[in-house]
């Protein structure tokens, strides 16, 4: 069950992206030129949008700050009309398998895209690789499961290299 | 006389191919908990780069048709909204399919589905034209002021405070002024980084922020083994009877679905509650709604459809976004060259009017396709997401690659998606961010455009009508929430 901390704790990360979002448009509108053929100029929508979004985090900061430590968002509404409480299941609760599902198959992609990167691997074989690998680490692991994600795997790598640069003429990152 | 040739064109083979493709990959993602007709339009942005501009608009136009209507059929016989518009179909759906009347309930949200696309189609055709030819008058501060408000709607609709929309808008206008500013070219906020001079492009953007964001959402959830509601479909085909007993309730339903569909941002999920509580309101026998009632189906389905061809006419006529397919739209739209709003029908009458009879022609495909394969496509719909997930990923860099022939794309995407998911995690609605990063160099133009023209005075955006109207309804827009708010808590007090 998602606790109340946790939901803050992402609210919290947001606003600080935001904030950095806000900083940073202020620092690059500041080091952009003078109006030239407007009043406005190129700093002027990136200025306005910072003092804005800089205005309404403080907003949305101090309501924060209230609602910590405040059991009131603890069933917070999830959807638009108490679904749950109708019988919808509900599906957005995280457990611990999922959150070390959830690295490796990060891990796989990001493996994958390096190699995509720095090249040095067919793309067909790197992507059957990596639809296997990637696929495996999504099931239960059971042989069934494993053996259908391995023929998709060999399916797939194949069938997207083949539309994409026979049919499509798209050049692939080889 | 242009829509009757535009007819003739979409009934030739290449068009009513990509048509059927396109309703039924729609039908079939719609149905599929998790994905969605923004996902799957997004993700074929790039295969279209290679195909004709009226085809391309019209596969994604019947994706979109196919997407709405798809998640009727998990909801009624998986108890899972396919999309979040279905939502209220569960309601009254899976109840329907407990009893034994899967097929019933099917049948009469096809054909509600049926009835909305067709009554909200009758609008896009009638309203477009007229209604561009209008929106041609509009100077630039009008349509300033009309961008403004549709930001502002958006971030009051969506879900989560009206603060959390806004903020979550105002990022998505931040990320669109990075690189070259149209106006000057002078290279905005890239910070000394060549990688981002250029500015973030839409696809890696939408993908990220759309695709890969759900995915990892997705992955974090427990995969819950679906089970499919058994027994034979019986009374599947509606009647003359079921036309008299809920045609006024459709036709109802499908009006509420095309304005709904016609705000900026609201969105078809909105649509189907609004319908589905009026017709509770109704009903002799309110009592009844959320108990397999039937009327609760009709009303949800018919107001989820008519809402598509509803924020069709924004789109077509103003070039604003009545959803986030709708600014997924915009960006085939812009890909593809084309300059979305009033000028659409001037320059390119081919594609508007295309758009238009390829609307009405997804809708009868939609109810064939959906009469003749509900049990397939509710079966697909249980199929793993391992099976699903590494496939679309491998897509998604593909499309981005192609893009640029630069892997940097591909991880741009990557980074969008992340934030995408912290956004999503924190409760902020992604749906503002895509329409603020739409909408954000439409904005700037239109203002710098009007600053221009009026010698650096604003006063016109309060002495011009339309504009005063549009800045007025904004205002009221943004406050409204509040004081409904503090209505409440006097009435309460």
């Amino acid at each position: 069950m998602k606790t109340l901390s946790e939901e803050h704790r992402g609210e919290a990360i947001c606003l600080l992206v935001l904030l950095a979002t806000g900083v940073a448009l202020l620092v690059g509108a500041a080091r952009l030129p003078e109006p030239m053929f407007d009043p406005l100029g190129p700093a002027g929508l990136p200025r306005y949008v910072a003092y804005l979004l800089l205005a309404l985090l403080a907003v949305r900061l101090a309501a924060l700050v209230r609602e910590v430590g405040s059991d009131a968002r603890a069933e917070k509404k999830r959807d638009l009309l108490g679904a749950g409480e109708r019988g919808i299941p509900r599906t957005d609760e995280v457990d611990a398998p999922q959150i070390v599902t959830l690295l490796l198959a990060a891990m796989i992609t990001l493996i994958y895209l390096a190699a995509l990167t720095f090249g040095g691997f067919r793309f067909t074989w790197l992507t059957l690789v990596f639809l296997a690998t990637l696929g495996a680490a999504l099931t239960d692991a059971s042989p069934r499961k494993l053996v259908t994600v391995a023929a998709i795997a060999i399916f797939m790598s194949f069938a997207l290299t083949y539309t994409f640069t026979d049919v499509l003429s798209v050049v692939l990152p080889d | 006389m242009q829509l009757l040739d535009a007819f003739v064109n979409v009934l030739a083979p290449a068009p009513m191919f990509f048509i059927f493709l396109g309703v039924l990959l729609g039908i079939v993602v719609g149905a599929i908990p998790g994905l969605g007709g923004a996902m799957l339009i997004a993700l074929l942005l790039p295969v279209t780069f290679y195909m004709d501009s009226v085809l391309a608009l019209m596969l994604l136009v019947s994706i979109y048709v196919g997407s709405v209507s798809g998640g009727l059929i998990t909801a009624i016989m998986l108890k899972m909204p396919g999309t979040p518009s279905a939502v209220m179909t569960v309601l009254d759906g899976y109840p329907m399919a407990q009893q034994g009347r899967a097929g019933r309930a099917l049948s009469l949200g096809i054909m509600a589905s049926f009835v909305g696309g067709l009554v909200s189609w009758l609008f896009l055709a009638l309203l477009s034209p007229p209604l561009a030819d209008f929106a041609l008058k509009f100077g630039p501060y009008e349509l300033f002021t009309l961008v403004l408000m549709a930001l502002v709607l958006i971030a009051t609709i969506a879900e989560g405070t009206l603060v959390k929309g806004l903020l979550i808008a105002l990022f998505g206008m931040a990320v669109a002024m990075v690189g070259p500013d149209a106006s000057s070219g002078v290279l905005r906020l890239n910070f000394g980084f060549n990688a981002i001079s250029g500015g973030f492009s839409l696809l890696p953007v939408l993908l990220g922020v759309f695709v890969i964001s759900q995915i990892i959402e997705d992955v974090l959830k427990k995969e819950v083994p679906i089970q499919q509601q058994g027994g034979k479909l019986t009374e599947f085909m509606p009647t003359a009877a079921d036309a008299k007993k809920h045609g006024p309730n459709a036709l109802r339903s499908s009006l509420i679905g095309t304005w709904i569909g016609v705000l900026p941002g609201v969105g078809s999920a909105i649509a189907a509650i609004v319908a589905y509580t009026t017709a509770k309101s109704f009903s002799k026998h309110p009592e009844t709604f959320g108990t397999g009632e039937e009327a609760g189906i009709v009303a949800a389905e018919s107001a989820n459809n008519a809402s598509v061809n509803g924020a069709l006419i924004p789109l077509i006529t103003l070039g604003i976004p009545g959803s986030v397919i709708d600014a997924i739209l915009i960006g085939a739209l812009v890909i593809h060259n084309l300059q979305p709003g009033p000028l659409l029908f001037t320059n390119s009458p081919e594609i508007a009017y295309g758009v238009i009879a390829a609307a009405l022609v997804a809708n009868f495909m939609m109810a064939a396709l959906m009469f003749a394969g509900v049990r397939p496509i509710a079966r697909i719909a249980t199929i793993s997401r391992a099976y699903l997930f590494p496939t679309i990923i491998v897509c998604c860099v593909i499309g981005v690659y192609s893009l640029s022939n630069s892997m940097s794309s591909v991880w741009v995407m990557m980074v969008f998606g992340v934030l995408g998911f912290i956004f999503r995690r924190g409760g902020f609605p992604v749906g503002p961010f895509v329409l603020g990063y739409i909408l954000a160099p439409l904005a700037e133009k239109e203002l710098r455009s009007g600053l221009m023209l009026y010698d650096g005075s604003l006063m016109p955006l309060i002495t011009r009508p339309i504009s005063l109207f549009f800045i007025v309804l904004t205002l009221v827009l943004a406050f409204w929430p509040l004081v409904q708010a503090r209505m409440k808590a006097r009435r309460a007090a």
